[in-house]
C-alpha cells in the first residue's frame, strides 16, 4: 500500500442529488465494458473491497437482533406497516414469478459497505477500510442479552 | 503509467457533444480525443492517462459525467473505471477487433438508457409485518411463556424468515410491475440494506411510463419501502461482459 496523505479535501457527496457518485459507484467500478488487454490503474482501497463479496449467513446474531427486534415492537403503534401487507398481498394477483428468483436474493454485503465507507471517506483512494462483520454494521439498537424475560 | 485513458467506445460517425466537462486527472476537458480510423465504424473516446491516476472521488466523476454526455448525444459503451490503454495501436487493435461486437452492441443499446433502482426496506415495518405471521405469533407466545435463550433464538429464526420472505416478495412484485415497460433488466448485488437493487434498460420512448410507475410504487409503499431511482445513467449494466 503505497502512502497516499496529501490528499484534497473534497466536500462529501450529499445522497439526495439525483445521480450522486453514491448511487452510481457500483456501476463505475463494477459494470461497464473491461477489455482485457488493457490495463485496468489501481484503485487500492476500494477494488480490494469491490471484489470481497461476502455471503450474509443467517447466524445466531441475525436471530438475536430479530427476536430483540420483535420483542421491542408495540404492535398497537404500528397501523403503517399495513402498508407492507397490502401490497405484497397482491402479489397472488399477478402470480410470483420465477425468472426472477435467486438473482434479486444474492447476498453480498461488501459493496454497500464499500459504497457507504466511500461516501464518508474524503480520500477514498488510500486506505482500505477496515472490515467489519455482518450483520453488526446494521444500525441496532441493542438490549444487554439478560433482557430476554420481556 | 503513461497511456490512454479510456470512457467508452462510441459509433465513429456519431454526433459528439458541443462541451464535455473536465477529464480524469484533472486535466481539461479539450484533452479528451476520439480516436478511431477511417476504416472503423467505432471509435474510442479517451484523454490522456496521467502518471498518478488512482480513482480518487473526482477521477471516478469525471469519468461519470464525460460518459453521462456522451449518452446524451448517442449510443455509448460505458468502460468500467480504470481502463488505460498502453498507447493508440494497442487500442486501434482493440477496435478493428472487435469492431463488429461493439457496433451490434451500440445499434442494440441506440435510444436506450440504463435506470438504476434501489429498495431499500425499514426494518420496524417488516418486522411489524412477519410479527403478524402465525408461525411468528407461536414463536413469540412460545417465547413470552419463558424466555429461555433458546425460545429467544427460535423466535428470531422466525422473524428472520419471515422477513427475508417479504423482502423477496416485495422484490419480485416490483420487478414483475417494472417488467412491462423496460426492454431488460439486471440484478444487481444486494446487500442486507437493500430488497432490491437492480438495472433496467428503457427504451427513451418509455422513460416516463417507467419513471411513474416507480413513483406510484413509492408511493404505495412508504414508509415501508424507501424507493431511489437513478438515471438516465449510460448502460454500464447492458454491455454484455
Amino acid at each position: 500500500m503505497t502512502a497516499m496523505t496529501a490528499m484534497t479535501q473534497q466536500p462529501s457527496m450529499s445522497r439526495p442529488r439525483s445521480g450522486s457518485l453514491y448511487d452510481v459507484l457500483e456501476l463505475i467500478l463494477d459494470k461497464g465494458l473491461v477489455i482485457d488487454v488493457y490495463v485496468r490503474v489501481s484503485l487500492v482501497g476500494i477494488e480490494l473491497l469491490t471484489i470481497d463479496a461476502r455471503i450474509v449467513v443467517a447466524s445466531v446474531d441475525t436471530y438475536l437482533h430479530f427476536a430483540e427486534a420483535v420483542n421491542r415492537l408495540d404492535l398497537t403503534q404500528n397501523k403503517d406497516s399495513k402498508t407492507l401487507d397490502e401490497f405484497i398481498g397482491g402479489l397472488t394477483e399477478n402470480g410470483a414469478r420465477g425468472k426472477t428468483k435467486g438473482a434479486v436474493s444474492g447476498v453480498t454485503g461488501a459493496l454497500t459497505d464499500a459504497v457507504q465507507k466511500f461516501r464518508g471517506d474524503d480520500d477514498s483512494d488510500g486506505r482500505p477500510p477496515a472490515r467489519r462483520r455482518a450483520p453488526a454494521d446494521r444500525p441496532r439498537r441493542r438490549r444487554p442479552p439478560e433482557d430476554d424475560e420481556g | 503509467m503513461p497511456g490512454l485513458y479510456v470512457y467508452g467506445v462510441v459509433t465513429a460517425d456519431g454526433p459528439r457533444p458541443d462541451r464535455l466537462p473536465g477529464a480524469v486527472g484533472d486535466q481539461p476537458a479539450d484533452t479528451v480525443c476520439w480516436i478511431g480510423a477511417d476504416d472503423l465504424p467505432v471509435a474510442a473516446v479517451t484523454s490522456p492517462a496521467p502518471d498518478d491516476l488512482r480513482g480518487k472521488r473526482r477521477d471516478l466523476i469525471a469519468h461519470q459525467q464525460v460518459l453521462e454526455r456522451l449518452a446524451e448525444t448517442g449510443p455509448v459503451l460505458p468502460m468500467r473505471f480504470g481502463m488505460v490503454a498502453a498507447e493508440e495501436p494497442a487500442l486501434l487493435a482493440n477496435l478493428r477487433a472487435e469492431a463488429d461486437r461493439y457496433r451490434r452492441l451500440l445499434a442494440e443499446l441506440a435510444g436506450r438508457v440504463e435506470f438504476n433502482l434501489k429498495a431499500t426496506p425499514d426494518e420496524d415495518q417488516f418486522v411489524a409485518s412477519a410479527a403478524r405471521e402465525p408461525a411468528v405469533q407461536a414463536a413469540l407466545r412460545t417465547a413470552r411463556r419463558g424466555g429461555s435463550a433458546d425460545r429467544q433464538l427460535q423466535l428470531g429464526e422466525a422473524v428472520a424468515n419471515a422477513v427475508a420472505d417479504r423482502r423477496k416478495r416485495v422484490a419480485d412484485q416490483l420487478l414483475a410491475k417494472l417488467d412491462p415497460l423496460v426492454d431488460r433488466s439486471a440484478a444487481l448485488a444486494t446487500g442486507e440494506q437493500h430488497l432490491l437493487n437492480a438495472a433496467f434498460l428503457v427504451e427513451r420512448s418509455q422513460v416516463g411510463p417507467f419513471t411513474d410507475q416507480v413513483a406510484q410504487l413509492r408511493e404505495r409503499l412508504v414508509p415501508a419501502v424507501e424507493l431511489v431511482l437513478t438515471g438516465p445513467l449510460p448502460p454500464y449494466s447492458f454491455v454484455g461482459n
